[in-house]
């Protein structure tokens, strides 16, 4: 375990100019955003609304869903059911490598290191990367690799939900950048895989297909449907 | 997992809360996609009264659940947790949704304002047999009565699932109406020995055309089907085998040739369920085989350049197994003539008097 945050001066010191001015855009950047919090108790609120553990994600993971009712034929199920599969494998891997990344180093919360305004419970995990970030960029990015236009609503929702999570005073802006890296890197790594999943997938939907066509006279059937 | 499971919120809670959730979103995903067959609200579904009732619980739930101290921006359970709990709220909300629409499709016809089953038309036909290489097919001609003066011969194909005695009633309305009318088993179903093997049902319809020519004594056939019948008939028409068609309510398919149709928007949970397991075909071998494998093992019709449009297809007003813009589609990708439009669901269709009327008006 080694804090990345609070660096020695000597530490510093042998950082490269670069990170010294990722570090300070990354503190900026968040003291601009942060300063939106407790300004106004209607922004307050959707600042607490987009940080929030629950409300997002399940808005996102029912996105997801949405890829098969949205699609109405063959190739559509074909499209949403490979999308669901490389999103929920990409969820997994992301989830795993973030438990790894957690295992390996910690990033104090911004409001353990500074005086912020706080919005949110006071977290106890790393701060870098953001698991939350991760999550929704996951989902968005899964989602956008096989429907471009609900997959962009999802990116902006993600966003939101990152930006909202700076203004509460949770993250900084380099935690939310590293949950987008780790989770294009994910679903990149899944999408490279899809002769691997695109068989199975294409078998469920033609056991969709096989429900969906699952008639008979049921006159004759006795079973008096129709 | 100590980092990504923290499990310290209220499980039970949250767990309510999705169920509640998810069944309000049924109601919507019901009257969104017109799912009659899983409808809670009547059938047709009452589209607005579904809407209501689904967002009425959704929103309910939401009120409830993050009105809670502890639930809203508050430690709770996060991340992976929810989504675990989320699954499971889908699930058990999906099992509570398909055992009440089971329920309500059963009281409903219990109460009798679901469709009653009709009478089975007695039939006045003769028998026969369509002899094949190997195999012999049996069948039912319906000699034509008054008026003479129309004529005609009609083969008559049943729907998938069904057997030539489905099609008693109509053939029997267009004898009335002048047509000698020969209905069999298609390969598969009924007393036919023979699997489905050619999925066009080649050998058997051509056997069976010269059947009808025979004892017709006319040279002047049309094929007449009812849903998988009717995309037999249109082949038929399609490769000039018969002088026109008529497909009664066909299953839509799309450019690829796979099935744009949705059985839950006219049947139970039950049985859909029961025919997924055993399907009602059989092909060669005695293996089952589906409706869905048999539609995208058809060839698709293709018609001669300059070939006079003989193929009418009727559907249903209503989104029942076919949507009737998929249907519509499915007409304009072969070059059909719009649907002609008829009241009834699927199953009802050749059984109504009005859709005899229809058919033949268009063979006169």
């Amino acid at each position: 375990m080694f804090e990345i945050s609070r660096p020695s001066t000597r530490e510093v010191r042998r950082m490269g100019a670069f990170f010294q001015f990722l570090i300070a855009l990354d503190r900026a950047v968040f003291r601009g955003l942060n300063s939106i919090a407790g300004s106004n108790a209607v922004t307050d609120w959707l600042v607490r609304l987009g940080a929030d553990d629950h409300i997002f994600p399940a808005i996102l993971a029912l996105m997801v869903l949405s890829m098969l009712p949205l699609s109405r034929k063959h190739s559509g199920r074909v499209t949403a059911v490979r999308g669901i599969i490389c999103t929920v494998a990409a969820v997994a891997l992301a989830m795993a490598v973030l438990y790894g990344l957690n295992s390996l180093f910690y990033r104090p919360r911004p409001f353990s290191t500074q005086a912020v305004h706080l919005l949110f419970y006071r977290n106890t995990d790393s701060s870098f990367p953001s698991n939350a970030a991760t999550l929704g960029y996951t989902f968005a990015l899964g989602v956008f690799a096989y429907r471009r236009r609900l997959g962009g609503v999802m990116l902006g929702l993600a966003t939101l939900m990152s930006v909202a999570r700076v203004a509460a005073g949770v993250h900084y802006p380099l935690d939310i950048a590293g949950g987008f890296l780790l989770a294009s890197g994910c679903v990149l790594a899944v999408l490279a895989a899809e002769p691997l999943y695109a068989p199975p997938a294409d078998r469920l939907v033609s056991g969709l297909d096989r429900l969906l066509a699952s008639w008979r006279d049921t006159w004759t059937a006795g079973k008096g449907d129709g | 997992m100590t980092h990504l499971m923290h499990m310290r919120g209220d499980l039970p809670a949250m767990f309510l809360f999705f169920v509640f959730f998810f069944l309000g979103l049924w109601q919507v995903v019901v009257a969104w996609k017109r799912l009659n067959g899983l409808s809670l609200t009547g059938r047709p579904d009452r589209r607005a009264v579904s809407y209501a009732v689904g967002a009425a619980i959704a929103a309910a739930s939401c009120a409830w659940y993050f009105s809670g101290m502890g639930h809203f921006a508050s430690p709770d359970l996060e991340g992976a947790e929810t989504l675990l709990v989320m699954s499971g709220g889908l699930v058990v909300a999906t099992l509570i949704q398909g055992a009440l629409a089971q329920m309500a499709f059963v009281m409903r016809r219990s109460l009798g304002s679901g469709s009653s089953r009709p009478d089975r038309a007695r039939s006045c036909g003769e028998e026969l047999s369509v002899e094949l290489p190997g195999a012999s097919v049996p069948g039912t001609f319906f000699r034509r009565g008054e008026p003479r003066a129309v004529g005609g011969a009609v083969l008559l194909l049943h729907d998938y699932g069904g057997t030539r005695a489905d099609a008693a009633r109509l053939a029997e309305a267009f004898a009335n109406r002048g047509y000698d009318t020969l209905t069999v088993d298609l390969d598969g179903h009924g007393l036919n020995p023979r699997g489905v093997g050619d999925p066009a049902m080649r050998e058997l319809l051509d056997g069976a055309l010269e059947e009808l020519k025979t004892r017709s004594r006319n040279t002047r056939t049309d094929a007449v089907g009812a849903g998988l019948g009717g995309l037999l008939a249109i082949e038929l028409a399609s490769r000039g085998a018969v002088r026109s068609a008529v497909a009664i309510d066909p299953p839509a398919r799309d450019a690829r040739g796979h099935h744009d149709v949705d059985a839950f928007r006219e049947c139970s949970l039950a049985s859909v369920l029961a025919e997924a397991a055993r399907p009602a075909a059989r092909a060669e071998g005695g293996k089952r085989i589906g409706l869905s494998r048999l539609i995208a093992s058809l060839p698709a019709p293709r018609f001669a350049a300059g070939q006079e449009a003989v193929v009418t297809v009727l559907g249903t007003c209503r989104t029942w197994l076919n949507n009737p813009a998929s249907l519509a589609a499915f007409t304009r990708e072969h070059g059909l003539s719009a649907p002609v439009q008829v009241e009834g669901t699927h199953g009802s269709l050749v059984r109504r008097e009005d859709t005899a009327e229809a058919v033949a008006r268009v063979l006169a």
